[in-house]
């Protein structure tokens, strides 16, 4: 299913990207984390400028998931940064760097939403979602979605909403999803399933009268949003 | 699992609101632009000279030189240990003879007392020595 979703033209996630830079070696001046990590621990400091690159779009959205803000999640994603760069010599490069500073950021997500709760949910920062194609109609159709499900996944108990957001937003396999959770594979999949089965619930609760169940697009309509 | 599924409707409506939940949810995927500050606010932030000024304890390869000299560094005193409760045991030695008598003991005690205080004389002697020495050289350096 997520091969079919990530094969249907849709813009390039974080992780997409990596794996094709990666897959493009020797290309001009990239350099893999694990060697941009060696350079700064080497002294290098201005060289975390090009992880912070590389990095900020994916965990800005990541902090964005938890916080339904985005003053908060730039906050966090400088925080994350800076944390990650203080304890770096951490690092011992036994799995990805992106594993690394994702675990500190769920970590620090999950910190934050304990100590403070969303104020406030903000929609009109979203440039665009997935799909570029249709009317403007279906665009703000699509938007009033996204921002459904954004509130369903983040009403979610932590350790299924966690799951979602590196499966479905960020594109984590649950492999890495395991390492980075430092949590069994099979632990992860079973939450998956059951974070899907609760989304689903709430989704579509129109025993309460809930307003998605309006909004949401019923089994077989999604195609033609597409 | 295959046949099951298509014999079973339950189970088919069952995958497919899961299918159409995470179709949803890869919709509901969203792009947001990251402000430029980000990059500005951490730079300006983080300490860049962090790893420079003290690169031969941060950097993985010397931590391995650094950790490999940890054992070393315990083994010593490890030795430094066995070599003390040596010397114990050897300082509460008794002498092989089965039983004493008290006046034997004592006389022991005696022997054993003087040998130690031996040492200290001589250390005194060679240190009044070592003194006058001194007490020489500066009087005739202020000379």
């Amino acid at each position: 299913l997520k091969k079919n979703i990530s094969d249907a033209n849709l813009p390039l996630t974080y992780n997409q990207i990596t794996i094709r830079l990666k897959g493009g070696k020797g290309g001009d001046g990239y350099l893999q984390d694990e060697e941009l990590i060696k350079r700064i621990l080497q002294g290098d400091g201005e060289r975390y400028g090009d992880i912070v690159e590389r990095y900020q779009a994916g965990l800005y959205r990541t902090a964005y998931y938890y916080t339904q803000n985005i003053e908060d999640a730039r906050d966090i994603t400088q925080e994350i940064f800076i944390k990650a760069y203080n304890s770096l010599t951490g690092f011992n490069q036994t799995s990805a760097f992106s594993t690394w500073l994702y675990r500190i950021t769920v970590n620090h997500c999950l910190d934050w939403c304990r100590k403070k709760k969303p104020i406030y949910v903000e929609t009109t920062c979203l440039d665009n979602l997935r799909n570029e194609e249709g009317s403007p109609e279906d665009s703000i159709l699509q938007q009033e979605i996204a921002s459904e499900v954004q509130e369903a996944v983040a009403s979610l108990p932590e350790i299924y909403s966690t799951v979602l957001i590196l499966y479905y937003f960020e594109d984590f396999s649950p492999q890495q999803i395991a390492e980075i959770l430092d949590t069994p594979k099979r632990t992860v999949e079973t939450r998956l399933f059951r974070a899907r089965k609760m989304l689903r619930g709430k989704l579509y609760s129109s025993s309460d009268g809930g307003e998605l169940y309006d909004l949401l697009p019923k089994p077989g309509q999604l195609a033609q949003l597409r | 699992m295959t046949v099951h599924l298509k014999n079973c409707l339950d189970c088919q409506t069952a995958v497919s609101q899961i299918q159409e939940t995470a179709h949803i949810l890869a919709k509901s995927q969203i792009t947001i632009t990251p402000p430029l500050e980000i990059k500005t606010n951490v730079m300006l932030t983080i300490d860049k000279n962090r790893y420079k000024e003290n690169t031969a304890s941060s950097h993985p390869l010397t931590k391995n030189k650094i950790n490999s000299a940890r054992p070393f560094e315990l083994k010593n005193w490890g030795f430094s240990m066995v070599a003390a409760g040596i010397l114990l045991f050897v300082l509460n030695l008794t002498l092989p003879t089965p039983k004493f008598e008290s006046n034997q003991v004592a006389v022991l005690n005696n022997a054993l007392g003087k040998q130690i205080t031996l040492p200290f004389d001589k250390i005194s002697q060679v240190t009044e020595a070592v003194l006058h020495k001194i007490d020489s050289l500066n009087i005739i350096l202020v000379k």
